[in-house]
């Protein structure tokens, strides 16, 4: 990557805790740096009070010779989906505007109480809905290599955060793709752990499912610290896994004799030819270095898509029901009845694509439909996994593109939902699975950032990311 | 898939509680249609033999002590949110009549 | 002398053809397993589940048996998985068969795991509806005649 600010997160926290660095100067540095580049919008909010608070105490705990935690200073900045004090938590959603948050995540819990210290809320696409930021309720936010242009979605204000140097890293969530897509579209790495790895309390749920929580940053190595952190069962989210006992920061081995399969469905035409120029250069270095490349066809990711747009939708009807304009969030006061005021609430208060994704979702829901829509894709979904299933037979990682073209121009798949959809093509079956996957910057296409895939077999979170740092030392 | 009709989309809108201008109805048939169209692929998928999957975890009956927790919320915090409210209660609009 | 040699080399060409057809044909149908090796085989397994040392054992060699039916009646794959995949259509219970798989996986990947009954017994049943469905196994008829 290009010259950073900031130097590799366990380095930062290393020097605030020696006394070297002030966690004050850092918090102030990145505020500094999110008002110059406020052009890009990818900042909807600072938590410029709280941040300076918790800096001090920081700096205070420091002064006294007290052991702060090993993300010791380090600011970081959270997707808008994620309830944070000292700011709104809006889902870049007219609903949740003027939401304050009466607890935190448990994410936001866990990396606090190793010191680290949250600076600012990200803009995503409304709800987490989308591919481009386009669906944002407040703003759009622009790609930080060519500002015509989409930084990719839904995490696409935490991945320009990223790129723009904002802090050194950022918080996104992916249900279809919305922390690779991104990623590869602006530039940095992003990660997207096995399903049920990180807790998902206080995160504004989107497809129960599908959803997970992951870092992005501008390097494996802080993106496996952050994750280290992160990890582990939570009484307060039932699909929460055992976290790997030896944890995910000793990142170790080498290629040699590692077989990787080239996933065949995403290597055809559809494929840019910048893109795919990219990714064969860099399994041929991989070839080089020792890796075993092979071939694997998974036939039902031709369906991946179809069946993500039933199950997502579907799931999102369902989590988006407790909108409802009673308790929190935007409420509409001129309905003179109860009935009026959740429709006019909740039609008022949701954007375009919430509306067509619930309404999707009521449709495969709705009896007579139930087992042609829902239950087939549920189905298809176990033809999916079980392809999956055999293909981790025959290699132990997958490797392919991200996305199938680099950043789009805002405007260009805004008119069209389905064409809008067709850019997670490439990520929606690793949620349908539940394995952890992740993107990590390979070159670029005319100028434009184009990320690499690599993805493992579930749990195997650690040995994805030391593969990741091998692939990364090597492109 | 057949484009699906003004009062399908009014139903659907119906149960799932979202008023909808005109504009917005006109549009959501075209735009449904078209993304119901592109799933209905899933038709002609083979799943003899298969079940539906439900969750990718695998885990079962996740239990936990039946004691309450302080998540430092209490009621004051949780009523500032509310768009209206009286004596310490919730108070939505009139229900019947 | 030429037109006989040319005959001659149309004969073989005619056979050689109608060999290759006849090989590819065979290859094609579906084949019948011989039933007596895998019963006998599974009354080994079933004997030694009493001992809960060999359970380890006794999942590897079901699933290793039920490899060798998708291998003995020609399913197509390049790993265990992948004849799976392509045995759907035969599978009465494909996530019961697959239970059984991913546990003997986790056996081999996981020395040090502790098999709970509950699983191995999941594991065989599963296992032994897939022999079933291959016909490696003879599906068992209850009395009053329904299977």
């Amino acid at each position: 990557m290009n010259y950073s600010q900031w130097p590799l997160i366990a380095t930062i926290a290393a020097q605030v805790q020696a006394g070297e660095l002030k966690a004050i100067d850092l918090v102030e540095r990145a505020l500094k740096t999110i008002a110059d580049k406020q052009e890009f919008d990818a900042i909807i909010a600072t938590l410029d009070d709280r941040a300076r608070e918790r800096a001090q105490a920081v700096d205070a705990a420091v002064a006294k010779g007290e052991k702060v935690g090993r993300l010791a200073g380090v600011p970081f900045i959270a997707k808008d989906n994620f309830l944070v004090f000292g700011a709104e938590t809006t889902a870049a959603s007219n609903m949740l505007r003027g939401f304050t948050a009466p607890f935190q995540a448990t994410v936001i819990e866990k990396l606090e109480a190793e010191g680290a210290i949250c600076v600012a809320k990200a803009n995503l696409d409304a709800f987490a809905h989308g591919a481009s930021t386009e669906n944002s309720d407040f703003m759009t936010t622009k790609n930080p290599h060519d500002k015509t242009r989409v930084p990719g979605g839904s995490s696409g204000g935490s991945a320009a955060s990223v790129v723009l140097d904002l802090a050194p890293f950022a918080l996104g969530t992916d249900t279809g793709g919305s922390i690779r897509q991104p990623a590869s579209l602006s530039g940095c790495v992003g990660y997207k752990p096995t399903y049920g790895l990180v807790s998902r309390s206080g995160v504004v749920a989107m497809a129960s499912s599908l959803d997970v929580i992951g870092p992005m940053t501008r390097s494996v190595e802080d993106a496996a610290l952050v994750l280290d952190i992160m990890a582990g069962q939570d009484a307060s989210d039932s699909t929460t896994i055992v976290r790997d006992p030896a944890g995910y920061v000793s990142l170790e081995g080498d290629l040699k004799g590692k077989k990787i399969g080239i996933i065949k469905e995403y290597m055809s035409e559809g494929l840019d030819a910048g893109v795919k120029k990219q990714i064969e250069a860099a399994v041929e270095k991989l070839k080089n270095a020792g890796a075993e490349i092979t071939e694997v066809s998974l036939p039902s990711l031709s369906l991946a898509l179809a069946v993500y747009y039933v199950l997502c939708p579907a799931e999102v009807s369902s989590n988006l029901s407790r909108y409802d304009g009673q308790r929190y969030g935007f409420a509409d006061d001129s309905a003179k009845t109860l009935d009026e005021s959740f429709s006019h609430s909740r039609g008022r208060g949701f954007g375009k694509e919430a509306k067509r994704r619930i309404m999707i979702g009521t449709y495969v829901l709705s009896s007579g439909f139930y087992d042609a829509y829902y239950r087939k894709a549920q189905t298809v979904r176990t033809k999916l996994i079980n392809e999956c299933s055999a293909a981790f037979e025959q290699a132990d990682f997958l490797i392919g593109p991200v996305a199938p073209t680099p950043a789009f121009k805002i405007g260009e798949n805004a008119s069209d939902p389905l064409k809008m959809y067709l850019a997670d093509v490439m990520t929606v079956a690793v949620n349908l699975v539940g394995i952890p996957a992740i993107s990590i910057p390979a070159g670029d296409s005319d100028g434009l950032p184009v990320g690499l895939q690599l993805m493992a077999p579930q749990r195997k979170d650690r040995e994805l990311l030391s593969l990741a740092k091998l692939t990364e030392e090597l492109l | 898939m057949t484009q699906l009709s003004r009062e399908e989309v009014l139903k659907l809108a119906r149960l799932a509680r979202l008023e909808l201008s005109e504009e917005e109805v006109a549009e959501f048939q075209d735009e449904l249609s078209a993304v119901l169209g592109y799933v209905s692929q899933l038709q002609e998928a083979d799943v003899a033999g298969l079940e539906p999957t439900t969750q990718v975890t695998g885990l079962k009956n996740v239990m936990r002590e039946d004691m309450p927790r302080d998540y430092g919320v209490d009621r004051e915090k949780l009523l500032r949110l509310a768009p209206s409210k009286q004596d310490g209660q919730l108070k939505p609009k009139r229900m019947i009549g | 002398m030429k037109q006989g040699i040319m005959l001659g080399v149309m004969g073989g060409v005619s056979i050689l053809v109608v060999a290759i057809v006849f090989f590819a044909m065979r290859r094609r149908r579906p084949k019948e397993l011989k039933s007596e090796q895998f019963q006998t085989k599974w009354q080994e397994l079933q004997k030694m589940c009493a001992d809960k040392a060999s359970w380890k054992k006794v999942v590897h060699d079901a699933d290793h048996l039920l490899d060798e039916a998708l291998r003995k009646k020609r399913i197509r794959g390049k790993s265990m998985g992948e004849r799976m995949v392509h045995a759907q259509r035969l599978f009465t219970n494909n996530d019961g068969v697959w239970f059984g798989h991913k546990l003997r996986n986790r056996v081999e990947a996981e020395p040090d795991m502790r098999l709970k009954e509950d699983d191995v017994k999941d594991a065989l049943i599963g296992i032994r509806q897939g022999l079933k469905d291959l016909g490696a196994l003879p599906e068992t008829k209850k009395a009053g005649g329904k299977s």
